[in-house]
């Protein structure tokens, strides 16, 4: 897909948000890709990889010479087949295909068990993510090399950290390609939670340090150039740094929460008081970052309701209660 | 950062003179919505003092008193209430999340007074009708999708079905008629209901439960292929409702639900794995193509 087509698709998914998308518009944006939304994309993704992996398995089955050759053979030329002849593109069907018959071809590759052996899946996710203009492979790919650098050198949290302010400071620049951007989007977003998975206990102050310096810079950016990027990624930031923070400090167990609760809440009210009516500059009108917000946020909050783990009544050996009233066991 | 001013340039023959220059303003970042990381700031305050509360719970019973914490989470879940009440003149984006919060608190506390008290003695289950009620009203009152969700999830633990689907499987078949009660309490809610805005939330769980009743049979084995066929026939009827209502997102998990019952049948009835993972292949490229028709033929509808 050139520049120009997957412009017009995201002008048009904008428009079509927006209601907008008239057919006079839609023929001004003409592309000649097949293209779904995220979440059909996502149940293709599934699907072709449940019947990718059934391939394999298969041809395993059948004692076939490399089943795993044979399956990125199979799949990666019904892939470009899809994008070639049918012009498919952000299916979930050619990104399944590519990736899954670059990780089939790797199964057959032997087991040096060195650090390096990261580096093929990085660069299996790479090459499907450059093909299928998949941001989430590219980030992967990233997420391999911070896990390299881990493995290798021990500096899991500061490449991440600075793999996701360099991801920052690229989206400065003005992008043509969407698919670029959504990259750059996706690393400053997901590497910070890969650097703190690396984290060790008695780096924990300058970890903290570093995150703190990580969400100001992202915050910085986010006053000044306006894009949700940087406030997503300072908030990400903030978050960690204050996670790690409250473990550092000897506190009863619901003090940081109460503490982060309250901040967060006040944060909110006075942002939402103090942008009440304004028209020009921040704003507070509806705004969304996916077209699922409201989906999204019912679900996070039944799956994070708190519990309340209290002892049962007597004689019934009833169950544990739950926070939103939902989880009682029978 | 992407600009499609050029875009919006020149489809502005196309667009209203007004909304052109708002989207181009946007674009710009002359005008930044900042909405959503409001909306993310007081959710995660909201989540983080109800978790707060509950270790509160947990942890200071014999300090403080059961008497005395029930009656302060009960206090501080009225004020949050009251709070939102008194501001409906002119809401903002935050009162939602002060309602949330209130409502957390109200069944963390119901919760907790039924533990310590024994209010309904054997019966202590009947706690999740007070909340599911309770939740109810308020959805009603302040117009709330999320309090009305909370109150269905409650009524369904009432039901006794729990929120993670089958971690036990002891006896499918009462499984399967608790979800059904379920099912029949949500369709009779969705009935009488007369708010337009809420019929979307009772009609994705009528649905799900729809689908769920028959899925929980699949996990017996002698009851598997009458489970398989009744989730066939539900997840058909889902989709032909996704259809007749233009909503998308029950047509996919209609259809989703279908392609498990039809596998699940599929390897059941065939004993060789060979054959199986043949048959995965076959029914995965046969979904995938049939679910290509669907959607295709969702947006012609739609358009």
């Amino acid at each position: 897909m050139n520049v120009e087509h997957e412009r017009s698709h995201a002008v048009r998914a904008m428009l079509k948000d927006e209601k907008l998308l008239r057919p006079e518009i839609a023929a001004q944006l003409e592309q000649p890709w097949r293209t779904n939304g995220v979440i059909v994309q996502a149940i293709f993704f599934v699907l072709t990889c449940i019947g990718l992996g059934a391939f394999y398995g298969f041809l395993s089955l059948l004692r076939v010479g490399y089943p795993g050759v044979i399956t990125a053979v199979v799949a990666i030329v019904l892939a470009e087949y899809l994008i070639g002849a049918w012009r498919w593109y952000r299916t979930g069907v050619e990104a399944a295909l590519w990736i899954g018959g670059l990780l089939a071809a790797i199964s057959e590759l032997p087991r040096s068990g060195t650090p390096e052996s990261i580096l093929v899946i990085a660069a299996a996710f790479a090459i499907a993510g450059a093909r299928a203009r998949q941001p989430l492979f590219g980030a992967a790919a990233v997420l391999c090399i911070v896990y390299y650098c881990e493995d290798r050198f021990d500096l899991g949290v500061v490449a991440a950290l600075l793999l996701s302010a360099l991801a920052l400071l690229a989206l400065l620049r003005t992008w043509k390609r969407p698919s670029n951007e959504w990259l750059l989007i996706a690393i400053a977003l997901t590497l910070p939670f890969a650097g703190i998975s690396h984290a060790d206990r008695e780096w924990r102050t300058t970890t903290i340090t570093l995150y703190t310096i990580y969400a100001a810079l992202a915050f910085a950016l986010a006053v000044t150039r306006r894009h949700h990027a940087f406030f997503l990624a300072g908030m990400i930031g903030a978050g960690i740094a204050a996670t790690e923070l409250a473990q550092l400090l000897d506190l009863a167990p619901e003090a940081p929460l109460f503490i982060a609760g309250a901040l967060l809440l006040g944060i909110a009210f006075a942002v939402s008081r103090a942008l009440r009516d304004r028209t020009r500059g921040f704003v507070l009108t509806p705004a969304k970052l996916t077209p699922f917000d409201d989906e999204l946020e019912l679900a996070a909050t039944l799956a994070m309701k708190p519990e309340t783990p209290v002892e049962a009544a007597p004689k019934t050996g009833g169950g544990s209660f739950g926070g939103a009233g939902a989880s009682g066991d029978y | 950062m992407l600009s499609f001013e050029p875009e919006l340039e020149r489809l502005r023959p196309l667009l209203p003179v007004p909304t052109t220059d708002a989207l181009i303003a946007r674009e710009r970042r002359e005008v930044f919505s900042v909405q959503p990381e409001v909306r993310i700031c007081a959710w995660a305050g909201a989540m983080l003092l109800a978790m707060a509360v509950g270790i509160v719970l947990k942890n200071n019973l014999e300090r403080i008193g059961p008497l005395a914490l029930a009656a302060m989470i009960g206090a501080a879940a009225i004020a949050c209430y009251a709070f939102v009440w008194t501001r409906r003149a002119r809401p903002s984006i935050v009162d939602d999340y002060i309602l949330l919060l209130g409502a957390l608190l109200v069944s963390a506390d119901v919760a907790f007074i039924e533990t310590q008290f024994h209010l309904f003695g054997d019966h202590w289950y009947r706690h999740f009708a007070l909340l599911a009620i309770l939740h109810g009203v308020t959805a009603y009152l302040y117009n709330s999708r999320t309090l009305l969700t909370l109150a269905v999830v409650a009524m369904c633990s009432w039901m006794g079905v729990q929120q993670a689907p089958f971690p036990s499987m002891n006896d499918v078949v009462e499984t399967s008629l608790r979800l059904l009660a379920c099912l029949a309490l949500v369709l009779m809610w969705r009935f009488a209901n007369r708010r337009e805005e809420f019929h979307p939330v009772l009609e994705h769980f009528a649905f799900n439960l729809l689908v769920l009743t028959p899925f929980a049979l699949t996990f017996d084995e002698g009851l598997r292929t009458a489970g398989c066929l009744l989730t066939l026939i539900a997840a058909g009827a889902v989709i032909y409702l996704g259809f007749r209502l233009r909503r998308e997102s029950n047509v996919l998990y209609g259809f989703v639900y279908g392609v498990i019952a039809f596998d699940v049948l599929l390897i059941d009835l065939v004993d060789s794995d060979l054959f199986s993972l043949f048959l995965v292949v076959v029914s995965m490229i046969g979904a995938i193509a049939a679910l290509f028709a669907i959607h295709a033929r969702f947006q012609e509808q739609s358009a």
